[in-house]
């Protein structure tokens, strides 16, 4: 895409603040957490559009604090040289949409965001490089990072719906901006935008999509103890663990015989 | 002397080598990076739970059940002492992505699945058989050992751009409080071209 196409495009989102109509999230109880809760962390796995010809693929990281995310995302396969708009998407199923979901428009199959929305909602944050990051900044593509690799990370406040959401487990990673017919640039082979009829359908049609999972949290749990002899058959008679690999043979003899049957083995 | 050695040996008869205490010394290395290969694209399976797991250098084969998270948020174990778990919030072995197996490294009664983990090397190989009859083949890049109190899982668990494939076991017993103190990580990662030995 060209600079003065760069510039139209963010001239047009600030025209275009379709997703500030999103309603506002109602996580199934768990509104008594909202904004304050527990520091969580969140994963997401991004994965390609498929039916929209990318290849692409991705992580995120979201720490979330209060309402304060520490947001970190690693992309890579996407088109070059190209603004790739990237949200949080909210309070809806917390999927990405299957293949199935995408309809055949202009005599083309392919997915564009408002086929993906009973999926994974609308926008509750976009994942800017600066400045705002309301759903207002949605098509903001001045402020969004550019292919075909990059990596993105950013605190942001997000707002009581977004936290609450992501809290709830139905927040979604989405980047936009594909090359359906691989000519190198965002152009008309897909007609316009749904989101702005004056923008390329390719320029805001999803891209890589992931939903933000919890992390697992703290150490396994793996052991019972019952390799450990010396403390199950003779407590009280050992005297120390001697440190670095030997927990299993504290009792002399046990060691003496393990080490033997360990010699005729080898 | 005699009832003892019995003893032991009937206690080693249920670990695949059990002449390996985990984790050996040369396993700990806290904190080295475990970072995957550089600017590699490692072969990429579709999605398909895996059965089984097997890594023939230290005798492990063993049923692979689904887990998932625990109340206190943790990975959940396998109810069987001698399964593997798959966390099933994370990616199938060899699909992109951290793809996590948990196992207990002993029950109550003695030695369990991945009682030997700590014998793994860099550069062993790990089969994971998978339910659409493929096989996930990785190869060890690290072995960690990390204390449960500081346990870093914003980097065992994070998402990965490649396939990945990490091990989590305990280690480290405190005679003491008789419990363990430690987490021994093991992370692997397919072979750049697979099938070549």
């Amino acid at each position: 895409m060209s600079k003065n196409a760069v510039r139209t495009l963010a001239a047009l989102a600030v025209l275009a603040p379709i997703a500030a109509l999103a309603p506002p999230a109602l996580a199934d109880g768990t509104s008594a957490e909202n904004g304050g809760g527990r520091a969580v962390t969140l994963h997401a796995q991004l994965d390609p559009f498929k039916v929209n010809k990318v290849t692409g693929h991705g992580t995120a990281q979201v720490r979330l604090d209060g309402n304060e995310a520490h947001v970190k995302m690693q992309v890579s396969g996407l088109l070059a040289g190209a603004p790739h708009a990237q949200h949080f998407h909210i309070a809806a199923k917390g999927v990405c949409p299957p293949d199935s979901a995408a309809k055949v428009r202009n005599g083309k199959r392919f997915l564009n965001t408002t086929d993906g929305v009973p999926f994974y909602g609308t926008i509750g944050t976009s994942l800017t490089t600066t400045g705002d990051t309301s759903p207002d900044s949605g098509l903001a593509v001045d402020r969004f990072p550019v292919g075909p690799d990059y990596g993105y990370e950013r605190t942001i406040a997000l707002s009581d719906a977004a936290a609450q959401s992501l809290r709830a487990g139905t927040g979604v990673v989405v980047v936009h901006g594909i090359d359906y017919n691989n000519n190198g640039k965002y152009d008309d082979n897909l007609g316009p935008s749904d989101l702005d009829p004056k923008l390329p359908a390719e320029a805001t049609n999803p891209a890589l999509c992931g939903p933000l999972k919890k992390s697992a949290a703290g150490p396994v749990h793996g052991g019972q103890g019952g390799s450990q002899l010396a403390s199950s058959s003779t407590p009280g008679t050992t005297t120390a663990v001697m440190g670095t690999g030997a927990t299993l043979l504290a009792g002399a003899g046990g060691a003496l015989l393990l080490r033997r049957r360990a010699s005729r083995r080898s | 002397m005699a009832a003892t050695g019995i003893a032991l040996l009937a206690v080693a008869a249920f670990a695949p080598h059990p002449t390996q205490p985990p984790p050996p010394p040369a396993a700990r290395t806290p904190h080295t990076p475990a970072t995957p290969p550089a600017g590699e694209d490692l072969p990429v399976l579709g999605p398909a739970r895996p059965v089984r797991i097997t890594v023939e250098d230290i005798g492990l084969d063993a049923a692979v059940d689904a887990v998932g998270t625990a109340d206190d948020g943790t990975i959940a174990l396998p109810d069987q002492g001698d399964h593997a778990g798959w966390y099933t919030a994370s990616p199938t072995p060899g699909q992109r992505g951290n793809a996590l197996l948990v196992g207990h490294v002993d029950t109550t009664r003695g030695p369990a699945v991945f009682y030997a983990l700590g014998a793994l090397r860099k550069g062993d190989r790990i089969a994971v058989q998978r339910a659409d009859g493929s096989t996930a083949q990785f190869t060890v890049t690290t072995t960690n050992v990390y204390p449960q109190k500081r346990f870093p899982t914003e980097t065992v668990y994070a998402p990965t751009t490649q396939p990945r494939l990490t091990l989590i076991t305990c280690t480290d017993w405190d005679n003491a409080t008789r419990t363990y103190t430690a987490n021994l990580v093991i992370t692997a990662h397919p072979e750049p071209k697979p099938g070549k030995s």
